[in-house]
């Protein structure tokens, strides 16, 4: 087996409670780096709120994506998809879990509330982005037709729209930081 | 008219050979009576052995072409009888047929008849047809042969030279700065191998400790007195902080994308990386003390001092980017877009927090950091509406300040 061969391993969907804790301990520790400058009322709301909007998102939106492949012909089971998908949401959330050293740092020194948001959100972005790139490795290897990538390419501009408005949603009742 | 008796057999075979005769133009007439003419040397060939049992047979030239359905193709011209043969046009041998007729079994047979001998029609008409159980030639045996070589047998893909084991590490902190600045490649062949790596690690601190000590220096000189050892003290702080803040980031981004992530492996390209950027930085303090030698204004030592840095950071990041592309197969633009970012941004905000370096000159006194107020982006906001003239003269409405109701 090459060097670079036995950098990458076969890829494990299994779904454990470990990666559940991980999916929404990521959210969690990013929304409490957004939520640190504006004190402890909105550090816990944001803390609870983004990691539910995360799974709820990808939840409200994954049978979506289930339809339009299967529409296409090239869906999976029931089962294999949603360990896609909880795998996709442990990827995230691991991501998060890197990134929230970083957003801590910089939130914490950030001079005022909005600052620490612009941070915050730029954190949340870039996560998403890479999560979305996670999600969409586990896809390919499951359903590697290239036929698939437009109907998950799309998904991924609804699911991120819609996660982007709730995502300001959350910031203006939950946090009160807009 | 001698007859023999053909074993009705259907995997028992008649196989004439051509003679000289067979070519001539006609041959109607007999050349011996049936009774005199020497028994030719047909062979009964079994499809389904080797063996040959050897029975005479006489043929009858001038009886028509009769010939037993299982051999279509190997069937000679019987142009010496009077009556067409149906496979007239048949070929003659075996290289003329059709290839899933030369894989048939091998079967050994002797050059059969040399005269016409006759064979009574009712000899040959008695043969049963059977399945064509071809009985290839020895040219044709040898050309299936190499036909079922040349199919099976792809021609070998050359395969890549192994490559050459790795030399060790020698000269400890030495050797690692060597093959930094010498044998980059070499370099992040080892990290992607995993040899090494604490003593790499090492040597990358070390190096990064001295060499932003040194430049750290440099940029104190322009105050001079305490703030030469002050900045030598933070600079190395800032980088230092700044790779243990943002490689958690590669590690988890690496084993979100399911590659094998090693924290050590990861930490170790992130120090080289910062420490070949150490290295192009602090060559290039001479520039620096030459601008403070000329006595350049404040303002343009800074962009001086940015543009030094940047270039330090080019080298490094374009050093990363090429240890990122060696370790990972997808993913490694992102990877590297955030990874930047999140360096540029926590690097950026480190370094103003640690400040002064130059220190102003209108500053009376040398702090070792001045108050915790505003941020790297505050400033570089303020300074783009400085730019334009906007000066912030009293606090936004609704702004809150850290420590400020």
């Amino acid at each position: 087996m090459s060097a670079a061969a036995a950098l990458h391993p076969t890829p494990q969907i299994a779904l454990k409670w470990r990666d559940l804790a991980i999916a929404l301990a990521g959210p969690a520790a990013v929304g409490a780096c957004i939520g640190w400058s504006a004190g402890a009322g909105a550090l816990l709301q944001m803390s609870i709120m983004l990691p539910l909007s995360f799974v709820g998102v990808t939840l409200a939106t994954l049978p979506a994506l289930y339809v339009g492949v299967a529409l296409a012909g090239q869906a999976p089971n029931v089962q294999t998809m949603l360990k896609i998908a909880s795998a996709a949401q442990r990827d995230l959330g691991l991501i998060l879990l890197g990134l929230a050293p970083a957003l801590l740092f910089m939130c914490a020194t950030a001079t005022d509330v909005h600052e620490a948001l612009v941070f915050g959100t730029l954190g949340v972005v870039l996560g998403s982005m890479v999560g979305a790139r996670a999600f969409y490795t586990r896809f390919r290897q499951t359903i590697p037709q290239w036929q698939a990538l437009g109907i998950f390419a799309l998904w991924a501009l609804l699911t991120g729209g819609l996660g982007w408005e709730i995502y300001l949603n959350i910031l203006r009742t939950g946090g009160q930081l807009l | 008219m001698t007859t023999n008796p053909i074993t009705p057999n259907t995997s028992k075979l008649t196989i004439f050979y051509p003679t000289q005769d067979d070519f001539a133009p006609e041959n109607t007439a007999p050349t011996q009576p049936e009774s005199t003419q020497p028994q030719s040397a047909h062979t009964q060939v079994s499809a389904t052995d080797d063996t040959i049992d050897a029975q005479p047979m006489t043929h009858d030239p001038t009886t028509p072409a009769a010939t037993p359905d299982a051999l279509p193709s190997q069937t000679p011209n019987l142009a010496r009888t009077k009556e067409p043969s149906p496979n007239n046009n048949a070929p003659l041998h075996q290289e003329h047929a059709a290839p899933n007729q030369l894989a048939g079994p091998t079967q050994t047979h002797n050059a059969l008849q040399t005269n016409t001998a006759s064979v009574p029609q009712e000899a040959l008409l008695d043969v049963p047809t059977a399945p064509p159980a071809q009985a290839p030639s020895p040219i044709g045996t040898a050309l299936a042969q190499t036909v079922s070589t040349i199919a099976l047998k792809p021609t070998p893909i050359p395969t890549p030279a192994p490559a050459e084991p790795l030399p060790p590490l020698e000269g400890g902190a030495m050797g690692v700065l060597d093959e930094l600045l010498r044998h980059r490649p070499r370099l992040l062949r080892r990290l992607l191998e995993g040899d090494s790596l604490p003593q790499i690690a090492r040597a990358a601190m070390v190096t990064i400790v001295i060499t932003m000590a040194v430049m750290g220096a440099s940029m104190g000189f322009y105050r001079g007195g305490l703030q030469i050892l002050y900045a030598a003290i933070k600079l190395p702080l800032v980088m230092l902080l700044t790779a243990a803040i943002t490689a958690p980031v590669y590690s988890a981004i690496k084993t979100a994308l399911q590659h094998k992530a090693s924290v050590m492996a990861d930490f170790a390209l992130i120090l080289s990386a910062l420490a070949l950027t150490c290295l192009v930085t602090v060559a290039l303090a001479p520039v620096l003390l030459l601008g403070v030698f000329q006595q350049t204004p404040y303002h343009k030592l800074i962009l001086l001092l940015v543009g030094l840095f940047g270039l330090g950071g080019a080298a490094g990041y374009v050093f990363f980017f090429k240890g990122i592309n060696q370790q990972l197969v997808r993913g490694h633009r992102l990877i590297c877009v955030t990874l930047l970012v999140a360096m540029g941004l926590v690097g950026s905000q480190m370094a103003w927090l640690t400040r002064p370096y130059l220190v102003r000159p209108a500053s009376q006194e040398v702090p070792m950091m001045r108050a915790f107020e505003g941020s790297f982006m505050d400033a570089v906001l303020q300074s783009t509406r400085s730019a334009r003239g906007i000066y912030k003269s009293d606090v936004r409405p609704g702004l809150k300040l850290r420590g400020k109701p």
